[in-house]
């Protein structure tokens, strides 16, 4: 389940830059890439009356609404006075069938973009049929011609994507626009206000491609940006688990890394427990604590149960398939055997997963079957089974 | 079941502007954020987006008693760090308030665009009228009633930690409702979803295709005097993205639409498009609305006569008690019964800790999506376990009384007829002969109904009114092996209690000492652990029943592998040698050909034949060779006659088609041992056979090796007549073997004795 959104990060498919506007209300000032977004308002001085006699059947509006639009689209984009004449780019999800050029038109969410003062200052997420746009509006106070200055800068994804990584980029972005608003109206100067088109361009680029960005905006300003995957975070840390490492943890330790995490990983070998590697590490137990825990959160290591002969295990379900998995079978052996000692063959090893048995505890269990004859280690047994177990 | 619900509100908007018409709970309370993204604050943390100002911070606060750094006049409202309106109540405002409905006009008409009335915005709230999780009520109503363009589509808006779930809809541009054939290929695929039973709940598609069960003709349509949208809104608590795995909260919210969102809607809009239903209950609603807002009443009040005089409003108060107590939700809206509910394991979806739990089926649930008896509606965090003719139905604790009676008014509501009353003694037989003990294959030879047209529909239905429970076969004699499940739903004391006063019986013991006895069972199965006597085991079956009602027990399976001991692999390739030896003498000879013995099902001999064949002309691993393929390589190679399936052993491996298939055998196998029954190094080492169903040839040859000296009807069961052994593959539980293989539990037995040296068996729940 960790596996499913961690590497695979959404795409942008739009950035766009919108403002109020004193005459035409809410307006779309550049977007990247162009067109995309189909901006009927500007014809009219206030949209929200035209779309509504305009609307042409109801269930299927999208589709007759922004190939409309589209059609103006491409003389509004000549209009503007700070666009780029690049030929509108077609988006990649388009439909070949309909002329649809644009992912939708900002007419319908220019109020969830450029919202009233109560939703300004908070992540909004608005969507259309197909996609996601996510924005932080922000408003500023000050000598303005309505005394107030609204923009936002709106990302664009898929409907279906997970936007949780994406949700501090988007406001540090309206963070840091907003400071150099402040401080030297960046954004409402028309001397300014065209660099923000290759703003818009470089987090597109970058965050799609390299999933993070420095952008200078002006002398003391500039946008650091890096999206890190998302992961939930992990389960508390209980004394007395212990620790066991996925991957060799001591191997990828750098001179920079938090000093008790660099201690603490020495003794995590799959048989100390948190409160015992926080004595032999001469740690405090709480920085312990969220040593592992940070550890955890990265999926470098699993929790398991301290090892005593008094314990009993049992199969799970997963040993049907994870029976048959060559993996399973070709670490097994070597995993669980004594050193110098022969590795037992697979079909011996699973009839001996197979008699672990609730009631009956591994001591017993070794008595039954005679596991010291075999030259097994029986705690790495019984924690290749519940590694395998939990990491399907 | 939705734990994050915190409100349902019904917006609508006319030409004039649009309103909050009903919303329940009265007074909905976000749960507190304790922590949340902060920037900017009054100390200087904020600044460290800007490198120069974070590098020098020091100097700054030393520097001056006032920070450089200006923040903006009004810094109390600085946007992020808000605070939830606490209401101000003044009453004495309160008849200013904009009417609920235009019908009954308003002073200033709201445009669109909201920012015309910004500075209504800031004022701070008047009353519970007005107040809405802080936000004044015509500014949410106007955030949802979005643009004609998003309407008849899913609707999702996240603002900080509330989300907003739901689906407008909107007349048509003229002011007209009608249904549209357009939606049904627009709600994602939703037309074929097809309810299973009589008087459930209608889907959208349904609705569209047949406004005919109430013989209106269509396409009908209704003129609204003022009505243009409606939009029934799911107002949730965001939950906490980083408790769960990245997407299951998107899952989560998609679910609630589908389930909860949509249908409701639809319902609401098919009783526009027909009776112009919203719009009067809107009417009622505002009107009373306005009257208490003038006269000053308190907001409960009003939503105390709201509930008594609108279906809409006590049907929405009945959905979300309904949903917060996890329970199934009996609305009646205009005289149309529904029923509505959320799957019961929907909230696991949001915490981390569950996710070994829920991964585990959702791995199995890629294998068999394909067939899915379950159903859409089922199959999505209900944790069901598979619908297998060879489960058993266990029916929950509704009186059996009433809930026959339910069965027979639920069908007398729809129609009268003559099939259906039929239908309904029908299913009152099959209510009454439900027992854990009979397996759903046994219920439908018994009632003489088809499995999957008749009985299977019915457990649908029961399951989806939580009125039974698919379990697994419990024995009559009780023997059969349970363990405990990880937690438990209720507190073991709350449950002994009950338990105790279930079962006063002294010979049952005490609920924690039972639980303790089938615990430490090591797989005794639970007459040997627990009942121990024959007179006790009605009084068990009752337990058993009880437990597993309440999730206390979960039936443990049988499944069996084979292992291939390497002494074994050895003895087969011996007696194979000695076979070609006698072979190539025969040949020699040119003995004529004998015919088969023994033939297979037909569907085995094809795959069969393409693997001996691909083995007889060479390919280094087998690879199963289409028909033609196969052919062509046959006449490749010659046509020397080869009477390898004289031999019984290769018999088994070859299955061919006497008449055309063996004039054209390749002769020259001796030498390609190592790629037929593979290498003899191989033969060391023991190993298991994965999947005997579709055993190798060399497997078959082991398989035939292990049947050696054996009983002849063990040996037949084992590798011949039903084949038992392609169900030791260590996946298919004893019931399944028992049912696919067609052989009672005591010929199984036979067969694990006699091969007890080769198989494995293991037990593990299902």
């Amino acid at each position: 389940m960790a596996a499913d959104g961690d590497s695979f990060l959404p795409r942008i498919q739009s950035v766009f830059y919108a403002v109020f506007d004193v005459r035409q209300g809410p307006k779309i000032v550049y977007q990247v890439p162009e067109g995309l977004i189909g901006t009927a308002n500007t014809t009219g001085p206030i949209s929200g009356n035209t779309s509504f006699s305009s609307s042409p059947v109801p269930s299927t509006p999208s589709t007759a609404e922004t190939s409309k639009s589209s059609s103006r689209a491409s003389s509004i984009s000549i209009a503007s006075p700070y666009r780029q004449e690049l030929p509108p780019k077609l988006s990649p999800q388009k439909r070949s069938l309909s002329a649809q050029r644009t992912l939708f038109s900002f007419d319908d969410i220019s109020k969830y973009v450029i919202p009233p003062t109560s939703l300004c200052g908070r992540l909004v997420i608005c969507a259309t049929k197909k996609y996601k746009i996510i924005g932080f509006p922000a408003e500023l106070r000050g000598r303005y011609e309505r005394n107030y200055f609204r923009f936002n800068l709106c990302f664009v994804f898929d409907r279906s994507a997970d936007l949780s990584c994406y949700e501090p980029v988007v406001r540090k972005v309206s963070r840091v626009l907003s400071s150099c608003e402040e401080e030297s109206l960046f954004l409402s100067s028309p001397g300014t206000s065209p660099k923000i088109y290759a703003i818009l361009e470089q987090l597109y680029e970058d965050l799609n491609s390299y999933s993070e960005t420095s952008i200078p905006v002006d002398r003391f300003n500039s946008i650091e940006l890096k999206i890190l995957p998302f992961y939930p975070n992990p389960p508390p840390v209980k004394d007395w688990e212990v620790p066991l490492a996925l991957i060799d943890l001591k191997k990828s330790i750098e001179p920079n890394w938090d000093l008790t995490i660099a201690k603490v990983c020495k003794y995590i070998d799959g048989t100390n427990h948190v409160s015992r590697i926080c004595h032999l590490a001469d740690c405090d137990i709480e920085l312990t604590r969220q040593a592992i825990s940070h550890l955890l959160y990265y999926q470098v290591i699993m929790t398991i149960d301290i090892f005593q002969y008094s314990n009993m295990y049992t199969l799970r379900k997963s040993i049907q398939w994870l029976a048959d998995e060559p993996h399973v079978r070709d670490e097994c052996g070597p995993y669980v055997a004594k050193p110098g000692k022969a590795t037992p063959d697979w079909p011996k090893l699973l009839y001996l997963y197979s008699r672990l048995k609730p009631g009956k505890s591994v001591f017993e269990w070794m008595q039954d079957h005679g596991i010291r004859g075999l030259g097994i280690d029986v705690r790495r047994f019984t924690s290749f089974g519940v590694i395998k177990v939990s990491h399907l | 079941m939705a734990e994050t619900l915190l409100a349902i509100v019904l917006v609508t908007s006319s030409a004039k502007g649009s309103s909050l018409v009903c919303r329940w709970p009265p007074c909905p309370k976000p749960t507190p954020r304790l922590s949340r993204p902060r920037p900017h604050q009054t100390d200087l943390a904020g600044q460290y987006d800007n490198p120069w100002r974070a590098a020098h911070i020091s100097d700054i606060v030393q520097g001056q008693a006032e920070p450089v750094y200006k923040k903006p006049e009004h810094h109390d409202d600085w946007d992020y760090v808000w605070q939830r309106h606490t209401s101000v109540r003044d009453r004495s405002v309160s008849f200013s308030h904009s009417a609920s409905h235009s019908a009954s006009g308003r002073a200033s008409p709201v445009k669109e665009g909201a920012w015309v009335d910004e500075e209504a915005d800031d004022s701070p709230l008047k009353d519970d009228y007005d107040d809405l999780m802080g936000y004044s009520a015509d500014f949410l109503s106007n955030l949802l009633s979005p643009k004609r363009s998003l309407c008849h589509q899913k609707f999702e808006l996240v603002v900080d930690d509330l989300c907003f779930i739901g689906h407008p809809v909107c007349s048509e541009s003229g002011g007209q409702w009608r249904f549209k054939p357009e939606v049904k290929q627009n709600s994602r695929g939703r037309g074929s979803r097809k309810r299973q039973a009589s008087g459930e709940d209608l889907s959208l598609s349904q609705e569209l295709d047949s406004s005919n069960s109430r013989n209106i003709p269509l396409p009908p349509t209704q003129e609204s005097s003022w009505l243009e949208t409606f939009h029934l809104v799911f107002i949730h608590d965001l939950p906490d993205t980083s408790s769960s795995a990245s997407g299951n909260i998107e899952k989560y919210f998609d679910v609630i639409y589908e389930q909860i969102a949509f249908t409701f809607t639809a319902v609401l809009f098919q009783e526009q498009v027909l009776s112009n239903f919203v719009e009067s209950e809107c009417e009622v609603l505002g009107t009373l609305k306005d009257k208490h807002a003038s006269t000053g009443a308190p907001f409960d009040e009003y939503m105390k006569d709201a509930l008594a005089v609108s279906s809409v409003a006590s049907a929405m108060k009945t959905l979300f008690e309904c949903i917060r107590s996890r329970s199934l939700a009996h609305l009646t809206i205009h005289n149309l019964p529904l029923e509505l509910q959320l799957p019961p394991n929907l909230d696991s979806l949001l915490h981390s800790e569950d996710d070994l739990d829920v991964a585990e089926p959702a791995y199995q649930d890629e294998l068999s999506r394909e067939r899915n008896p379950w159903g859409r509606e089922l199959s999505f965090a209900w944790g069901l376990p598979s619908l297998d003719p060879w489960k058993s139905l266990l029916l929950l604790d509704t009186p059996e009384e009433k809930d026959l009676l339910d069965v027979y008014t639920s069908l007398r509501a729809s129609s009268i007829r003559e099939e259906d009353r039929l239908l309904a003694e029908q299913l009152i037989k099959f209510l009454e002969m439900a027992d854990v003990t009979l397996s759903l294959v046994d219920m439908s030879s018994l009632l003489d109904w088809d499995l999957e047209t008749q009985v299977f529909p019915i457990v649908r239905w029961l399951i989806h009114h939580r009125r039974a429970k698919v379990v697994d076969i419990v024995h009559r004699g009780l023997k059969t092996v349970f363990t405990l499940p990880n937690k438990f739903e209720a507190t073991l004391k709350d449950l002994s209690a009950e338990f105790r006063q279930a079962f006063p019986h002294s010979s049952v013991p005490s609920l924690p000492q039972l639980l303790a006895m089938i615990s430490a069972s090591s797989n005794d199965h639970f007459y040997a652990s627990v009942v121990k006597s024959k007179d006790l085991l009605p009084i068990y079956h009752d337990v058993v029943q009880w437990m597993l009602k309440r999730d206390l027990l979960v039936t443990v399976h049988l499944r069996v592998r084979i292992a291939v001991p390497a002494e074994l692999k050895q003895r087969a390739r011996r007696r194979w040698r000695a076979r070609q030896m006698l072979r190539q003498r025969e040949a020699r000879a040119a003995v004529p050909i004998k015919g088969r013995r023994h033939s297979r099902g037909a569907q085995d001999t094809e795959d069969g034949s393409e693997k001996s064949l691909s083995m007889l002309f060479g390919s280094p691993t087998w690879v199963p060779l289409s028909p033609k393929t196969a052919h062509r390589a046959r006449r490749g190679s010659g046509s020397q006659v080869s009477d390898l399936v004289d031999h019984p052993i290769l018999e088994e491996a070859l299955d061919m088609d006497d008449d055309n298939e063996t004039e054209e055998k390749d002769g020259d196998e001796t030498g390609k041992e190592d790629e037929e029954i593979g290498c003899e190094k191989e033969d060391q080492y023991p190993s298991m056979i994965d999947d005997p169903g579709r055993a190798t040839v060399v497997e078959k040859l082991w398989l035939t090796e292990m049947s050696e000296g054996k009983d002849e009807t063990v040996t037949r069961r084992f590798q011949q007549i039903s084949r038992i052994n392609q169900f030791f593959d260590g996946k298919c539980t004893d019931d399944e073997i028992l049912y696919r293989a067609e052989i009672s539990r005591k010929q199984l037995r036979e067969v694990l004795h006699h091969y007890e040296e080769y198989l494995q068996t293991f037990m593990h729940p299902s």
